[in-house]
């Protein structure tokens, strides 16, 4: 695997970098030593402690949710929560929302963040660099919460007000930054398979496509774990685009709509909570499997600018 | 000849090229270039949404620097902003500095301090919401436990702006850990170990030759921090609403509920002046930053 240079200070993180001569040899153990990680026990109980009670509660009945002090162990494990909530407050169909935008943003994401990436890299074509201005300026403005109103009224004059239009506005959202990550990888890459492909009569797509693109892999593996995640949590695009039409909702949007209905009196927190783990336990469960990508990931995209 | 029919392989290639960069250009048009041109056109504008728009200039403008209101929530913001770097920059690089320098189980540890950060923030916000309840909640349950009276968590504004920037603080901790970390592992272990040659004991080596050398980290990382914040919504929206009665109102809550709460009519002009302020705002607190911590002594 070779790694372009602008990644170094990532590769060493995973790799749980310990120095030497830092533990004395012969001595025993210290008190502050043992301080130490009691202070990190304490820490890590309360970053995992509030995950822990959330699951709790959503195995818990309501009424005893809703008294002053029911206690918090659940007197009896209701796993009816999770069928309730996934049939009676549709969140069966939130899933596949999520599912279906997610797996649009990271197909979609993979095609055309490479594409563009290849041909900033490996071309200079007129006009180029005003356009990478132009996307780098974006990326400072920043699409936020204010531009939330016209994505969606555009999405919706060009027919696009569905599934598929969130797809596209979270895309917009994250491509920016993946194909200048992925340029740079690019960049880092000999040119030497890819030469040998256009001596065999490869075009520049074909040459992308067969050649470059399964080179790009390593990055690649990092684009898509943050595209799952950025696209799996969103929130604001989802809930914009369901405001007028509830079956659009993703899991995340649905969660919270359930929240506001339940602030409104019918407290169903326990229908909200098994929502929320069914909402965190994918991306838990990918993180747990695939924690070298985040980590690599979120440290390439952030210190190298 | 030659030359001529690779000039004209190469103007085909082009094309192709070209073409190569459409799927990425298309969305980029539909949903940022003109969102954006839209957003600071209507901001000159009255605008229902419905009948048709009427140019008033910078009268929207005028109104947001009248509305006290809105400044209200940019004072929460920058409050929320910098209650939440106090805590969570230190404490970031202390925990970054105890895995650097080696504990055991220090990537189990390391792993639990950036969960959060993968979590959608908007669940962590109903979350939270339910845990902390004045009434009823699991941490008043838990206090109560111990014998300790029940605290409000949501009840008064200052309490709602603490709880926020508590939840914030755990959610938002590790990513710094980890962007430190990543920065002190860069630091070359020569260096260190002659420092511990000549006796010199953790704290100091931190003071004295990981501080220094991991400052341009720690320009981008407050940097990204403040930007991050600035921006908040998904957290604040589903944690406290802007509530009790709008004094946790951040920015970005704020110009949404002129875009899509309206009280009465919805005013998309004045909502897209806000939303262009908004941007200014976070713009100007960047640069300030940057103008601050540019000329600090290496």
């Amino acid at each position: 695997m070779s790694v372009p240079p602008s990644s170094v200070v990532a590769t060493d993180v995973t790799a749980s970098a310990q120095l030497p001569a830092v533990r004395r040899r012969g001595r025993p153990v210290r008190p502050r030593t043992v301080l130490l990680h009691v202070v990190l026990v304490l820490v890590a109980l309360v970053m995992i402690s509030p995950l822990l009670f959330a699951v709790l509660a959503s195995l818990t009945p309501l009424t005893q949710l809703l008294s002053r002090d029911g206690g918090i162990w659940p007197r009896e494990l209701q796993w009816s929560n999770y069928a309730d909530a996934w049939t009676r407050a549709s969140f069966g169909r939130y899933f596949l929302n999520s599912v279906l935008v997610t797996g649009g943003v990271v197909v979609l994401d993979t095609l055309v963040s490479s594409m563009t990436g290849y041909v900033l890299a490996r071309r200079a074509l007129l006009g180029q660099r005003v356009l990478e201005a132009v996307y780098v300026s974006t990326l400072f403005v920043g699409l936020t919460t204010a531009t939330l109103y016209p994505q969606y009224q555009i999405a919706d004059a060009l027919g696009l007000g569905n599934l598929f239009g969130v797809t596209l506005v979270e895309l917009t959202g994250i491509m920016l930054v993946h194909m200048f990550l992925l340029k740079a990888f690019v960049l880092g890459l000999g040119t030497e398979m890819e030469d040998a492909a256009r001596v065999d009569g490869c075009g520049l797509f074909q040459t992308y496509w067969r050649v470059t693109l399964p080179m790009m892999r390593p990055m690649l593996a990092t684009t898509v774990i943050l595209g799952f995640q950025a696209s799996w949590n969103n929130y604001q695009v989802p809930l914009v685009f369901s405001l007028a039409a509830p079956d659009l909702r993703t899991l995340v949007v649905g969660v919270a709509a359930l929240q506001y209905d339940a602030a409104d009196g019918v407290a169903a927190y326990n229908t909200v909570l098994a929502g929320a783990s069914m909402a965190l336990i994918p991306v838990v469960v990918v993180f747990i499997a695939l924690q070298r990508f985040f980590v690599k990931g979120w440290t390439e995209g952030s210190v190298k600018g | 000849m030659r030359a001529a029919r690779r000039r004209h392989w190469s103007r085909r290639e082009d094309k192709v090229a070209y073409a190569m960069l459409v799927p990425a250009l298309l969305p980029y048009i539909a949903f940022a270039l003109l969102p954006i041109g839209w957003l600071v056109w209507f901001s000159l504008h009255r605008w229902n949404g419905f009948t048709a728009p009427r140019f008033v200039g910078l009268d929207n403008y005028a109104r947001v620097a009248r509305d006290e209101q809105w400044w209200q929530s940019v004072l929460t913001t920058i409050e929320f902003g910098a209650g939440r770097l106090v805590l969570e920059i230190p404490l970031a690089l202390i925990l970054a500095y105890v895995f650097f320098r080696g504990v055991r189980a220090g990537a189990l540890y390391r792993t639990v301090v950036f969960l959060p950060h993968v979590l959608s923030a908007a669940i962590i916000g109903i979350i939270f919401s339910f845990l902390f309840r004045d009434v009823g909640g699991t941490v008043n349950q838990l206090l109560a436990g111990l014998g300790w009276g029940p605290l409000t968590f949501f009840g008064e504004p200052g309490a709602a702006l603490r709880t926020l920037i508590g939840v914030g603080v755990w959610a938002g901790v590790g990513i710094n850990m980890l962007l430190f970390f990543a920065g002190m592992t860069t630091i070359s272990t020569e260096i260190l170990e002659s420092a511990e040659l000549e006796g010199a004991n953790h704290w100091q080596t931190f003071r004295y030759i990981v501080a220094p050398m991991l400052l341009p980290v720690t320009r981008v990382v407050v940097l990204i921090s403040i930007i991050g914040i600035l921006r908040s919504f998904d957290l604040v929206k589903t944690l406290t609403d802007g509530g009790p009665n709008g004094r946790t109102e951040v920015m970005f809550t704020y110009l949404y509920r002129y875009f899509f709460e309206p009280d009465s009519i919805p005013q998309i002009g004045y909502a897209a002046a806000l939303g262009v302020t908004a941007s200014i705002v976070v713009g100007i607190v960047s640069v300030a930053y940057l103008r601050v911590v540019r000329p600090a002594k290496p």
